[in-house]
């Protein structure tokens, strides 16, 4: 046998696969690191059997969690009911005034011929979270709509109680959902009493905190944190959270969506505002 | 070096298989996050128990390719950089890969586990710096491997259960 028992070129069979793999999973990670398309469409293409295959294990794991979370509620349904009408009985007056002052606002806008209809945003979009991923390195969320509900890479990502990240990647039937958390997250935002701008900054803990702040900002403990909309990459006034001081002077922000189990969420479609260099008039504009 | 595959190539490719297989099903449940309040513990290092407890005799050059795919399928599923864990869990089979096999008692496979996630987080923190740019929280990675060893005893406990037909000679993995 050319010198080679069995035994040895078995042997030399492995230590050929080893240094093969290893080295293709060093390429690997190079290429995902230059985000080059090949790596980017294998990622997608598995994305969307791997949230069909995970929606479909965590959904006993999702009704367990739910009917031990129902078991508390019942508990307290006496309590909450008591407090809940309290609560509407406060909203009532609340909504009247809200009425009113939509009124009035109509009214100021038609004096002054203000047109300021959002017409960038679009019908909402319903999904499920299919699970969510708190890693060393990113902080995801797989959820099972995608391109064939015409979601786009950018749109904010919302539960019931706020602003929960936004999307990154998209595939035929499934989107990754960047959460607020994550190290990479970074998001306009305003304190919705002083309208003072931060940028609000993933740092992989529950609490995101404000960086560049200006020196004259005014931030409050309990200010509610919203969208400020500045860069046009997401719509104004989406609630994200409360701001908290800390030891490190950096404030940072409670999100409400911390703590919370997150089922369904709703895709906010919105047209970033476009530069006017990337934003050419067309022929028919120019002539009107 | 004595070469430990199955004499019958077919039943050792079969047990890179299981080896596989039970290292899908602990992706799977690596992907829970057990959210304490302020303090979130993560499973992260729980397919590391399939490399720790791969089966013996199984077909060295499919386990190699089966630890591969177990990495790709983790790094796609937890949306991170494709290939880190691919990586890591090859690394980890050739530092260790001599020392662990499944008929091994209990302590010394907490151990080999224990050293099996240092590595990881080792490799973490140096292929994150260079691929992402930033360095991981230890903190996390610390809460994922106190996580990782508490329920370590479980996923030992139901492999050993549901592997009665795995060997259990006392031969050890050979890995080159």
């Amino acid at each position: 046998m050319s010198g080679f028992n069995r035994s040895d070129n078995s042997r030399l069979t492995r230590r050929v696969v080893a240094a093969f793999l290893i080295l293709l999973s060093l390429i690997i990670i190079l290429a995902d690191k230059q985000r080059q398309a090949s790596i980017k469409s294998g990622h997608l293409s598995l994305d969307d059997p791997s949230a069909k295959v995970l929606g479909f294990i965590s959904t006993p794991a999702r009704g367990f969690g739910n009917l031990v979370r129902n078991a508390g509620h019942r508990a307290n349904a006496y309590e909450e009911n008591i407090r809940l009408r309290a609560e509407l009985a406060r909203l009532k007056g609340i909504e009247n005034r809200v009425l009113d002052l939509t009124t009035r606002l109509k009214q100021y806008e038609k004096i002054l011929a203000v047109d300021e209809e959002d017409t960038a945003r679009g019908k909402k979009i319903a999904a499920r979270a299919v699970f969510e991923r708190h890693g060393p390195f990113v902080h995801s969320a797989l959820i099972n709509a995608g391109g064939d509900k015409s979601i786009e890479p950018g749109f904010a990502v919302m539960t019931v109680d706020g602003f929960y990240g936004h999307i990154v990647r998209v595939g035929q039937s499934s989107a990754r959902v960047l959460l607020a958390t994550d190290l990479n997250s970074r998001i306009s935002v305003m304190s919705r009493r002083s309208g003072s701008r931060a940028i609000m900054v993933g740092n992989n803990t529950s609490r995101p905190t404000l960086r560049f702040i200006a020196s004259g900002a005014d931030w409050a403990d309990g200010d509610q944190v919203v969208t400020s909309g500045d860069g046009g990459e997401l719509p104004a006034g989406l609630p994200i959270g409360t701001a908290i001081s800390t030891k490190e002077k950096t404030p940072k922000v409670e999100l409400y969506t911390d703590g919370k189990a997150v089922d369904w969420v709703w895709v906010y479609p919105f047209k970033p505002i476009a530069p006017p260099e990337n934003d050419e008039l067309k022929p028919t504009d120019m002539t009107k | 070096m004595s070469i430990e595959e199955a004499a019958n190539p077919l039943q050792a490719f079969t047990k890179a298989l299981q080896g596989l297989l039970f290292g899908f099903i602990l992706v799977v449940f690596s992907l829970i996050t057990i959210d304490f309040g302020s303090v979130e513990i993560g499973l992260t290092f729980l397919p590391l128990i399939a490399i720790v407890l791969w089966p013996n005799r199984a077909s060295v050059s499919w386990s190699l390719v089966s630890m591969f795919l177990l990495g790709l399928f983790m790094d796609i599923v937890s949306g991170g950089p494709i290939g880190l864990w691919a990586f890591s869990y090859l690394v980890i089979n050739l530092v260790i890969g001599e020392n662990v096999r499944l008929g091994m008692g209990f302590l010394q496979s907490y151990w080999w586990f224990f050293v099996a996630i240092v590595i990881a987080i080792g490799l973490l923190f140096v292929l994150g710096g260079l691929v992402l740019g930033h360095w991981p929280r230890w903190q996390g990675l610390g809460f994922d491997m106190f996580g990782a060893l508490f329920v370590f005893p479980i996923f030992y406990w139901l492999k050993t259960l549901v592997s009665p037909f795995s060997s259990t000679s006392s031969s050890r993995r050979t890995i080159l």
